[in-house]
């Protein structure tokens, strides 16, 4: 290490201002604040907020999202074995297989996305910074296996160059780019983000009598009047421990809970990720999910029956509300903010996917929407404080002209 | 006082109606998913506009001050529906993929606004020269963004096909927030460009 | 009354005037024209759904207003049938709003050398986000179909919008909206693909759109209702 530090500084000058290479400068500063730790100091958003260093807590997501990103690489591959009846298919082989279908994706979203960070780092003179990590993986891990690369590479485009550095570049953006990323592909291309086709990789060759793989929540938005949306759960294979453990189709890490909990441990452990939103999250939803179920069945559609404890296993709340919604930068920052917000994602969330039929999945367009109501929550609670504090200056006043 | 040249060439970027001052976005948004739906929303508009101007300006020494705006809304109202009805009878494909926002051309901030700030203190041909300069703004605007939105959103331009057979239309850009994603973006590389509105 | 107030009056008495009486020569001058161009336009898409070929091979365009015309006069007779009694109404009864609300069905026929070849009638109903409009045609036998054509809808583009595409549309020609036993049957669009529901095939399914169920299972719901409504005057051809 000390090698490499020595090597770095040696060549510092030429990309100081006056140097030779003053222009990448913000490339050197990439290897030497990735690889040991800057020697100057944070100044502004989403440090501030934070407070503690971004590089650190960049660092510490990418280590909470490993456990989703290998159950995504496994269950892929598990999943492209299964339905493609390959014969003595071991847990080396779902490995492998995995692998083959994912790696492709998360890289192609790191180059592309690697690529316009940079360019737009030397433009605007500013360093690259560790949140691309996170957006860069974040983005692949909630598409599923079988989105054609080159819609990966116009994502992971869309969300760092509207989502993020229209606005100014890592610290000023609204939206989650990762999300925004999504959200495009979702309306962009719908045909192949949606649907029943999408969610395992299929052989080009091995067509497969009777194989639809649609998702748990398209089988509960799909059960006729009448019928029990558990009860058609299960028939198409999905039980409560199924869906729990996550061994079935579905965005990449999506799927199993058991990861993502260890994700949101690691997160509220560190301190890095708002334990108050991921409550409210799941607060929320249970809210949200309890009163739907007070609704009428007769008159309303059998979704609005099935208990919290569904919605919570099934499609991406869990990850959402875990990676996506704690986000420092688009989320709210103050702490009754924080409740606030976590709360109506996760009512929203409900909203959208037992109300709204077009789209099965309600997490994506929860939080993004919330996203853009994050800074009036917070002006709000700031506002509260303020009244609060002159309400209590005036009190002691008079209490002590009357002493 | 401001020449001729500049008359016209003022708004169609310093002072863009749709981009630099945000009006008329709402027909932006609406008429854009094709070239064509786009071109002749550009050219409604334009008779309306410059028949406006022109007429408003000429009778703009007798509008009693007290039901100005009154009489202007009617001047454009009457345009407005001659120029609807005529596209029902002689473009009717066209008017009804148009439908109400020809009709919507009456509350189109440009119109009313060129008439209150130009053309009720100005003479004729000045007045007509601003109602042009103003409907090529709108119209580049238009076309630019209908550009975007049809070979995004369908691998076409004006119905010709620019892109390949297979090209895998962009469904998003058919949709009315690809048409602010676009405008979007037109404003922030004619800022960047023009360098005006930077802030430190 | 001042001098300035005359002056108003009179002003804005003659804009008025002027306004109303400019607007109403222009939209009588051109009533008539605009009446043949809703006409002609429903009747191109009764042409799209007899599967006549309305674009010019060569060119692209459209055909012409006289062609247009020319099928009419030729080959197309339209009635309208009373949705209750399934009988045909004389034409001074015929009444639009009642057309909407399908209490009178308007059918056409598509007749050669004097005899009735197809039939075809408008169909239409809620899909996701918009009513779906379109006209069916059928073959001689009342049954099987020889067409489809949704030519307006405010579906999801690339999803429910799939409707007015080729593909979509090309699939009902040929299914049959009868069992074997001669009763109106539930006609499906089928998501996942017939295929897969179906191994052995199904003449009363067509595949759906991939992540448009809601749209699909509305044409397919509507589709059926109006079959169902005109099938009471089909029976009676069927028996003669």
């Amino acid at each position: 290490m000390k090698f490499l530090l020595k090597r770095l500084h040696k060549n510092r000058h030429l990309y100081e201002p006056g140097g030779k290479l003053e222009a990448l400068f913000p490339l050197y500063e990439a290897q030497e604040t990735f690889l040991f730790t800057p020697p100057h100091q944070a100044k502004g958003a989403p440090h501030v907020r934070d407070g503690l260093d971004l590089k650190r807590a960049m660092m510490t997501v990418i280590f909470a999202l490993i456990p989703p990103t290998l159950w995504g690489i496994y269950n892929a591959g598990l999943q492209y074995n299964v339905v493609n009846q390959i014969e003595n298919a071991s847990t080396m082989t779902h490995w492998i297989q995995g692998a083959m279908i994912v790696m492709p994706i998360i890289l192609v979203s790191y180059i592309v996305g690697g690529i316009i960070e940079v360019a737009f780092c030397i433009i605007r003179k500013h360093e690259v910074n560790e949140g691309f990590l996170v957006t860069g993986l974040l983005f692949p891990l909630t598409l599923p296996p079988t989105i054609p690369l080159w819609q990966v590479a116009v994502g992971i485009a869309f969300g760092i160059l509207i989502g993020k550095e229209i606005f100014g570049g890592t610290g000023f953006n609204v939206l989650n780019p990762a999300l925004t990323a999504r959200a495009f592909l979702f309306f962009a291309y719908p045909a192949q983000i949606s649907g029943d086709a999408v969610w395992t990789v299929v052989k080009a060759d091995n067509v497969i009598d009777g194989f639809t793989g649609a998702t748990p929540l398209a089988v509960a938005a799909a059960t006729p009047a009448g019928a029990s949306v558990i009860d058609a759960l299960n028939e198409a294979g999905f039980s409560w421990s199924t869906m729990f453990g996550g061994a079935i189709g579905g965005s990449i890490a999506e799927t199993s809970v058991i990861p993502i909990l260890l994700g949101a441990a690691l997160l509220i452990a560190m301190g890095i990720g708002a334990w108050r939103i991921m409550a409210g999250g799941v607060i929320g939803l249970t809210i949200a999910a309890s009163l739907m179920n007070l609704l009428p069945a007769d008159n309303f559609s059998p979704f609005t029956q099935l208990p919290f404890y569904y919605h919570m296993v099934m499609g991406s709340f869990l990850f959402g509300i875990v990676y996506m919604a704690t986000d420092p930068v688009s989320a709210a920052a103050t702490n009754t903010g924080k409740w606030i917000y976590g709360i109506l994602i996760g009512v929203l969330a409900i909203i959208i996917r037992v109300g709204n039929p077009a789209f099965p999945e309600g997490v994506m367009l929860a939080i993004l929407f919330m996203n853009v109501m994050a800074p009036m929550i917070d002006h709000y609670v700031v506002q509260g404080h303020v009244r609060k504090r002159r309400a209590d200056i005036e009190a002691r006043r008079l209490s002590y002209a009357k002493g | 006082m401001a020449t001729a040249k500049k008359i016209i060439s003022d708004p169609l970027s310093d002072n863009n109606p749709i981009t630099i001052q945000v009006l008329g976005i709402c027909s932006a948004l609406a008429v854009t998913v094709q070239m064509e739906t786009a071109f002749v929303m550009a050219c409604a508009l334009t008779a309306v506009l410059t028949s406006s101007n022109v007429i408003i300006s000429l009778l703009r020494n007798h509008i009693p001050s007290r039901i100005r705006m009154i009489v202007e809304v009617s001047v454009i109202a009457s345009l407005v529906v001659i120029v609807d009805q005529v596209l029902r009878a002689y473009l009717f494909e066209l008017s009804r993929q148009l439908s109400i926002f020809v009709g919507l051309i009456i509350t189109n901030c440009i119109v009313m606004g060129r008439a209150e700030a130009f053309a009720i203190q100005n003479p004729p041909g000045k007045s007509f020269m601003d109602g042009l300069g103003n409907s090529l703004g709108y119209s580049v605007i238009l076309l630019l963004v209908a550009s975007g939105r049809e070979i995004l959103g369908s691998g076409t331009w004006y119905g010709l096909n620019v892109l390949p057979q297979n090209y895998l239309g962009n469904g998003l850009a058919v949709l009315a927030p690809g048409a602010f994603l676009i405008l979007g973006v037109i404003i922030w590389v004619q800022r960047t460009v023009t360098n005006n509105f930077k802030d430190d | 009354m001042q001098k300035a107030d005359r002056q108003l009056i009179t002003f804005a008495l003659t804009i008025c005037v002027t306004c109303s009486v400019l607007l109403s020569a222009i939209a009588a001058g051109l009533k008539e024209r605009q009446e043949r161009q809703v006409e002609l336009d429903r009747k191109m898409n009764v042409l799209i759904a007899f599967g006549v070929d309305t674009r010019d091979a060569e060119t692209g365009r459209r055909i012409s207003a006289e062609r247009v015309e020319q099928y009419f006069s030729e080959q197309i007779r339209e009635v309208v049938l009373d949705a209750e009694s399934g009988r045909e109404i004389a034409p001074e009864d015929v009444d639009l709003v009642a057309i909407r609300e399908k209490r009178q069905l308007p059918l056409f026929k598509w007749e050669e050398d004097g005899e009735v070849q197809k039939y075809a009638f408008p169909t239409s109903g809620q899909g996701l986000w918009s009513t779906i409009y379109g006209f069916l045609a059928l073959e001689r036998d009342l049954a099987t179909i020889a067409g489809i054509t949704f030519f307006r809808h405010g579906e999801t583009p690339g999803l429910g919008g799939e409707v007015d595409r080729s593909w979509f549309q090309e699939q009902f020609v040929g299914k049959r909206l009868l069992d074997d036993d001669g009763a109106p049957v539930r006609f499906q669009v089928v998501k996942g693909g017939v295929e897969n529901r179906y191994p052995d095939g199904n003449e009363h399914a067509v595949d759906g759109i991939s992540g448009a169920t809601i749209t699909g299972d509305g044409v397919a719901r509507f589709v059926t209702e109006d079959f169902r409504r005109y099938n009471k005057f089909f029976e009676t051809i069927r028996g003669s």
